[in-house]
C-alpha cells in the first residue's frame, strides 16, 4: 500500500501534469482499468473512458484551468483534497448550448480518491463550487420570486 | 472518541433535532467555510438555524453517511440527504412543491482537541438539488 508521503506525491505530480499542464496521456496512466468515476459529466459514463472524456471537457471549456491544492487528508489507500480552481471560460462554453463568456472564475472542490495496491487511482467522487463558477460567469438563473413578480 | 465518531454523533444529533447534544459536539465559535453561511448567525447557533431550515424545508429529511475518514485533526465525510419539499426554500425562492430531493455533500471538518468541530469546508451538489427541485432547467439534451 502506498505510504502518506507517496500519495502526498501523487496528488501533487498529478495536479501539475494532469491538471496543469492538461496532459490526458499522463492522466490515462494514472487511472486504473477498472477505474469508477462517480462523477462524470452529464451524459458521459462511469469508467475510465467516461473520466477522461470528462477531462478533455473541462480542458476543452477552460484552456487555460489552473489548480491548487490547498490540502489533503490521507487514511489507508484513500485521500481528500481540497483544491482551488481558477480559469477562464475561453473555450467550448462551461454548459452544453451556452456560449463562452470569457469572464474568469475561482472556485474551491473537495474530492476523494481511492489508490488501489498497484498505486494506480481507481475510484473517485468530488463536488465542485459550480453554483460559484456560474456565479462569477453570470450565467445563475434568475429565482423563481423574480419572474413570478415581473 | 475519536474525531470520525465525533462527526457520526453530529449527524445523529442532527437527525433528531437534538441540538443540546449538536452544542456538545460544536464549538460555540465554528467557523463554516460554506457558500450561504453568511446569511447565518456565526457559530454553533448558524448550524443549528441551517438544520432547522432544512427541517422546516423537507420535514421527513433523512441524512446518511456514505462515506467517511479521518487524518489528525481532520475528518472527511460524504453525506447524502433525501426528503421532499414540504415547506419551501424561502432563500432561494422556492414554494413547496412536494418534489422528492436527494442529494449529497462532501465536508471536511476540523476538530479542537476535545473534538469539537472548530470549522467546516463543505461543498454539495446544489446544481442537483435545484434541477430536483424544478428551480434550474437539466442540462439541455443530455
Amino acid at each position: 500500500m502506498a505510504t502518506r508521503q507517496q500519495i502526498e506525491e501523487m496528488v501533487h505530480e498529478f495536479n501539475e501534469r494532469g491538471f496543469n499542464a492538461q496532459d490526458v496521456d499522463y492522466i490515462e496512466g494514472r487511472l486504473s482499468d477498472d477505474f469508477i468515476e462517480h462523477n462524470p459529466l452529464p451524459g458521459l459514463g462511469n469508467d475510465k473512458k467516461g473520466a477522461l472524456e470528462t477531462f478533455r471537457a473541462i480542458f476543452a471549456a477552460t484552456p487555460d484551468l489552473h489548480s491548487e491544492v490547498v490540502e489533503v487528508i490521507v487514511s489507508g489507500n484513500k485521500f481528500a483534497i481540497r483544491s482551488r480552481f481558477t480559469g477562464t471560460d475561453s473555450g467550448t462554453g462551461q454548459m452544453p448550448g451556452v456560449p463562452p463568456t470569457g469572464k474568469s472564475f475561482t472556485a474551491e472542490s473537495i474530492d476523494v480518491v481511492t489508490v488501489n495496491d498497484a498505486g494506480a487511482f481507481s475510484e473517485h467522487y468530488g463536488i465542485q463550487d459550480v453554483i460559484g463558477i456560474m456565479g462569477q460567469l453570470g450565467l445563475l438563473p434568475p429565482p423563481p420570486e423574480t419572474t413570478a413578480t415581473s | 472518541m475519536d474525531n470520525v465518531d465525533v462527526v457520526r454523533r453530529l449527524e445523529e444529533a442532527y437527525g433528531k433535532a437534538d441540538y443540546d447534544k449538536v452544542r456538545e459536539l460544536i464549538s460555540p465559535d465554528f467557523v463554516p467555510h460554506t457558500r450561504g453561511s453568511e446569511m447565518l448567525p456565526p457559530g454553533v447557533e448558524g448550524a443549528i438555524a441551517a438544520d432547522q431550515a432544512a427541517w422546516m424545508s423537507y420535514p421527513d429529511k433523512r441524512s446518511e453517511i456514505v462515506d467517511i475518514f479521518g487524518e489528525g485533526d481532520r475528518v472527511v465525510a460524504h453525506i447524502r440527504m433525501t426528503g421532499t419539499n414540504k415547506g419551501g426554500l424561502p432563500w432561494a425562492g422556492i414554494p413547496p412543491n412536494d418534489a422528492k430531493v436527494d442529494t449529497d455533500w462532501v465536508q471536511i471538518s476540523r476538530h479542537d482537541a476535545d473534538g469539537k468541530l472548530v470549522e467546516t469546508w463543505s461543498q454539495m451538489d446544489v446544481p442537483k438539488m435545484m434541477m430536483q427541485l424544478g428551480a434550474m432547467p437539466a442540462p439541455g439534451g443530455m
